[in-house]
């Protein structure tokens, strides 16, 4: 979780994700940024996160980023 | 090299493959599934796939690459009956980029900033908001089309107006009938993209629109939004700036090519 939230931070260094739960809604996260998170947790957990997921429910918060993750780390 | 006419599906596996294969920071300006697009006409290689969406009277291109001189080659290699559009969305300009467009025929035509407000005005009107209705559907599109550049301004189709109309996200203002002004506007989550405003009626319904847009976020609960600016238009820039909107320093630049 700790990673999910360090990689979140480089992508807005601004922004204090542990104050929401939903990123989206709350705007700290939008399409852009999806995009570059997508790859760098791609990069930093050797996962390949299929496009079909790149989903915004997928993204709602750091647990369900971790789920996701987690999801193709074991796959 | 002429592209293939493909489904979405088919563009979004190419994609995968080389995300699995290349674990890298892609390049890339396509940032939401296309799934509802047809006819999209794609040409790929291992490193990189191009597409395009055809619009009005141009076509709209997107990317998905590992590194620059994959794009830069396929970009050389893609022809067009249609002019094709191409831009990027980023923090920093990347030169390297901006250079490989420059090389295979593409002229920069328009740089945009996005604002953002996270503290909406207390709305200066006791109006009830005015919303468009399904019914005027084509006389917003004519509005829209008729004022707003369709290259930049990311016009919406019919359906998807339609959409925002039912959802009451169209604002407008009306004389002897007809339509003078309006304020399209989209909702995602707690915040809200301001798209669209325009004015051909009285002097003064520009400020009286955005007045009803505030009212109707209040109503709503909604307090924080962004939206897109032409850097060039000052003016434009300068009245959000008056209205608490900031750049955020996200840009959009727009590439441009002339059909083959």
């Amino acid at each position: 979780m700790d990673q999910i939230l360090d990689i979140l931070s480089k992508i807005r260094p601004e922004t204090d994700y542990s104050a929401s739960t939903d990123y989206l809604a709350d705007g700290l996260l939008d399409s852009f940024d999806i995009v570059t998170l997508v790859s760098d947790l791609d990069a930093a957990f050797g996962i390949s996160i299929p496009g079909t997921e790149i989903t915004p429910e997928r993204f709602r918060n750091a647990e369900s980023i971790a789920a996701l993750v987690n999801q193709y780390r074991n796959a | 090299m002429s592209p293939q006419i493909v489904p979405w599906s088919q563009i979004q596996t190419q994609i995968d493959r080389i995300r699995a294969t290349h674990r890298v920071r892609a390049l890339t300006n396509c940032f939401t599934p296309l799934t509802d697009a047809t006819d999209l006409a794609m040409l790929a290689s291992d490193t990189a796939v191009v597409f395009a969406c055809a619009e009005t009277d141009f076509s709209r291109l997107y990317y998905h690459a590992t590194d620059v001189a994959s794009l830069a080659q396929l970009l050389a290699d893609f022809k067009s009956t249609l002019p094709l559009v191409i831009g990027y969305v980023d923090k920093a300009k990347n030169e390297t980029l901006c250079a490989a467009f420059r090389d295979t025929g593409f002229v920069e035509t328009a740089h945009y900033l996005r604002m953002t407000n996270s503290a909406f005005p207390v709305p200066d009107t006791a109006e009830q908001p005015e919303f468009a209705t399904v019914d005027e559907t084509d006389d917003v599109m004519a509005l829209l089309r008729s004022t707003f550049n369709a290259v930049t301004d990311h016009l919406p189709s019919r359906e998807r107006l339609r959409s925002l109309i039912e959802q009451q996200q169209v604002l407008v203002r009306r004389e002897a009938g007809q339509i003078t002004g309006l304020v399209a506007f989209q909702v995602l989550g707690r915040q809200v993209n301001f798209n669209y405003l325009l004015n051909r009626g009285r002097r003064g319904d520009g400020s009286v629109l955005k007045q009803s847009f505030f009212r109707c976020m209040a109503e709503r609960g909604l307090t924080s939004g962004f939206l897109w600016v032409d850097s060039a238009n000052e003016r434009a820039r300068q009245i959000y700036s008056a209205n608490g909107w900031k750049a955020d320093g996200l840009n959009d630049w727009f590439y441009t090519r002339q059909a083959a």
